[in-house]
């Protein structure tokens, strides 16, 4: 673990405090598991979240990597250093455009993962440390989970 | 149903008629109508000719579920184009049980002498306000209360809207009767200003809900359709339990926040404003994260605002509002928040314009942005009605052309709302075409069952931004004539039962047999009309275009700039 970094723990700190810091960025583990891939966007989330694989589709609708739309997650791969977002469905034109796969994703064509897989395996590390965010219902119906995961603050200041 | 006419003058009258011409229209579709045949293009908005609309939904007094929706026309004195405005609320209920389609209100008030309309099940009455001059809405429904009761709605306006500000609002009360939900766009409470009627009283007392032709077939699709709702993880968990500010977070992760009057895309401070923490800070103080707008809402997107002392300061603030007085303004604090949207409902004034005009002024160096306090006395200034706050109150492009500031985020005189066309290019064109002026409901229908008949859209494939904007305008057009409140279209974007359920309670309803066409026709149709008055009004499609430095200023995170080319949004309208 990089010095500096602290488990969080729900007994020690604030619920409200740790809410605040889940939407925030908390720190995950993201393990070697061999390979030349890594770990992709939906095995991580399967781990961390404790889902199977039909209730991850159902309750994570929006993931965003290094702030752009994750539409396939099975494909693609995680970095150390990366910044990943797990949300339930949003309202909105916008939210609704974000989801994964979205029939309108040509309005945000901008900030979509084109080839997203290709720049992941270039992009560093296949293991370490990736900030996590949680938003919506992912937050409320998985804060136990993230926790449990095992989630990391730098240098916590109650 | 019915249309009341009233004529303001030296001696008021009103003359209830047919509906006529407009028989079998509400909502948008209606305003929209009697706008476009009634209302000279080139008239001075606040002068005699202009005419104030207000309409229900075509399902709006029914048992129809989240059919509330209450739509407010005229000609804008923000855009100088076509407008209509909408807000939940109990006033659509009431005033469609009460037998009324419309009421225009025509004519002009220049004495300075207020009126209040009183509408019950058999009479309609104009008297004089005395009482209620120079009162907020929120004095101003305490007032009416005492006379009128509990049990009526509300249509009132503010300060902004007595003194004619672009940016004034129209309130419609809650159920609990407080002044929360405005029809607030465009400077429609201005027009009601400038007819001399300070509020619209709506007693339905003895009155009962708007019976369908067919009963049994009503009551089947009405239960469909609000399965439908509540089995939707947006309309059935993420609304009820977060509204519509849950969206803070993800906008800003995707680099499309405006932040600080759209210079960047990305606000440090957003999870401190964020749906999720309004929400963990309303339940912990006492208030609520999950309350209903009007009778017969099943989303319940709302809430209840409360200060440190668990006290009523507000509504739950919205998405928008929390932006525009919030990150817009570099501003990270919800109580602040809560207390600006608080006095934008009591004055009567539109969160979006006055939030990005508050962003403006402090661009112009008249206060630094994070500054809370500051924009809470800029706020003051307008409902005060000082000579700043009367500029304040003109809106966003009047306060930047006074202090010669470029950066004035406007479409046809209108702030943009609470998403940077930028990285989100889809929405720059609805923001760009929209006969509305800059407006993020104005394409907010994302229904593929709609689309697929206004333009086939196959989800596997790329769609140019263009052709999705078209049909996304086209689907609200129609869904803003029902009276349904747009975030049915969660549901029905990915229910093909819910959509088919909506058009089912429609036919049942007054006996026909719709079809998707004809509700796509619907929207073509509204959407011509308005085109064509502010065609007539002096529009071209020069003005169906962002301001140049959203093509110039790149905006981080993602380092981009508007793209999309003129000659691509001029084809929007092209069907």
């Amino acid at each position: 673990m990089p010095p500096g970094l602290i488990r969080l723990s729900p007994g020690e700190i604030d619920r409200t405090d740790l809410l605040l810091k889940l939407q925030q960025g908390v720190f995950l583990h993201l393990p070697d598991v061999g390979g030349t891939e890594g770990v992709s966007v939906t095995a991580f989330l399967l781990e961390v979240l404790r889902v199977g694989d039909g209730q991850f589709r159902d309750e994570v609708r929006t993931m965003m990597l290094n702030s752009r739309v994750v539409d396939d997650p099975d494909t693609t791969w995680l970095r150390g250093d990366d910044v990943l977002v797990v949300s339930g469905a949003m309202p909105g034109l916008v939210g609704a455009m974000l989801r994964s796969n979205s029939p309108i994703k040509a309005l945000r064509a901008t900030i979509s993962d084109a080839g997203g897989n290709q720049d992941s395996l270039s992009r560093g590390s296949k293991s370490g440390f990736i900030t996590f965010k949680a938003f919506n219902t992912v937050l409320r119906d998985h804060f136990d989970d993230i926790m449990n995961y095992g989630a990391y603050g730098g240098r916590y200041e109650a | 149903m019915k249309l009341l006419r009233v004529k303001m003058g030296k001696t008021p009258t009103w003359s209830v008629e047919e509906m006529g011409a407009y028989a079998g229209t509400g909502g948008r579709n209606l305003t929209s109508m009697v706008v476009a045949a009634e209302v000279p293009a080139d008239c001075h908005p606040l002068g005699p000719e202009n005419k104030l609309v207000i309409a229900p939904g075509l399902l709006s007094g029914s048992a129809a579920a989240i059919s509330g929706r209450i739509s407010v026309g005229c000609k804008s004195p923000l855009t100088g184009g076509i407008k209509e405005s909408n807000a939940g609320g109990q006033a659509a209920q009431t005033m469609a049980r009460l037998g009324y389609g419309a009421i225009v209100l025509e004519g002009e008030q220049d004495s300075g002498q207020l009126y209040k309309l009183i509408i019950t099940k058999d009479k309609v009455k104009l008297e004089k306000a005395d009482e209620l001059k120079g009162l907020g809405n929120y004095a101003a429904v305490e007032k009416l209360v005492g006379v009128y009761g509990d049990k009526v709605a509300l249509m009132t306006i503010g300060q902004a809207g007595e003194m004619k500000m672009a940016a004034a609002s129209i309130a419609c009360t809650d159920m609990e009767m407080r002044p929360t939900r405005h029809c607030g766009r465009g400077g429609v409470g201005a027009v009601m200003g400038a007819k001399g009627i300070k509020a619209i009283i709506f007693d339905d007392a003895g009155c009962s809900l708007r019976e369908p032709a067919n009963p049994e077939a009503f009551k089947a699709a009405n239960k469909v359709f609000t399965k439908g709702l509540q089995s939707h993880p947006v309309t059935g968990q993420g609304l009820p339990a977060y509204g519509t500010n849950v969206l803070t977070n993800i906008i800003n992760e995707a680099g499309g926040y405006p932040t600080n009057n759209f210079k960047t895309g990305q606000f440090a401070g957003a999870g401190k404003i964020s749906g999720e923490t309004q929400a963990d800070l309303e339940v912990r103080r006492g208030g609520s994260a999950t309350h209903a707008c009007h009778r017969g809402c099943v989303i319940k997107c709302s809430g209840i605002y409360v200060d440190k002392n668990g006290k009523y300061v507000t509504k739950q603030p919205e998405y928008e509002t929390v932006w525009s007085h919030g990150g817009n303004c570099g501003i990270d604090d919800l109580d602040t928040i809560a207390l600006l949207d608080r006095m934008d409902d009591d004055f009567g004034l539109d969160t979006i314009e006055m939030g990005a005009t508050i962003a403006v002024a402090m661009d112009a160096g008249l206060a630094k942005f994070g500054d809370a306090a500051a924009a809470v006395r800029l706020l003051q200034e307008v409902g005060d009605g000082t000579p700043l706050g009367r500029l304040l109150g003109a809106g966003c492009a009047a306060t930047a052309k006074a202090y010669g500031i470029e950066r004035a985020p406007v479409v046809k005189g209108q702030a943009m709302p609470a998403y940077d066309p930028r990285p989100i290019q889809g929405i720059g064109v609805t923001y760009a075409t929209t006969p509305q002026g800059a407006d993020h409901t104005a394409g907010y229908a994302i229904a593929t069952n709609i689309m697929k008949v206004g333009g086939f859209v196959d989800p596997l494939k790329p769609q140019g931004q263009v052709e999705l904007s078209r049909n996304l305008q086209i689907a609200t057009a129609a869904i803003d004539s029902t009276g349904m409140c747009l975030f049915i279209a969660f549901a029905v974007l990915d229910q093909p039962e819910t959509f088919q359920a909506l058009i089912d309670l429609i036919n049942a309803f007054f006996g026909l047999s719709l079809t998707a066409d004809d509700v796509s026709a619907l929207g073509k149709k509204v959407l011509s009309l308005e085109r064509d008055f502010n065609k007539r009004a002096g529009f071209t499609k020069e003005d169906d275009r962002l301001p140049l430095y959203f093509r110039r200023e790149k905006l981080e995170p993602h380092g981009v700039t508007f793209t999309v080319p003129d000659k691509e949004l001029d084809q929007v309208f092209n069907w």
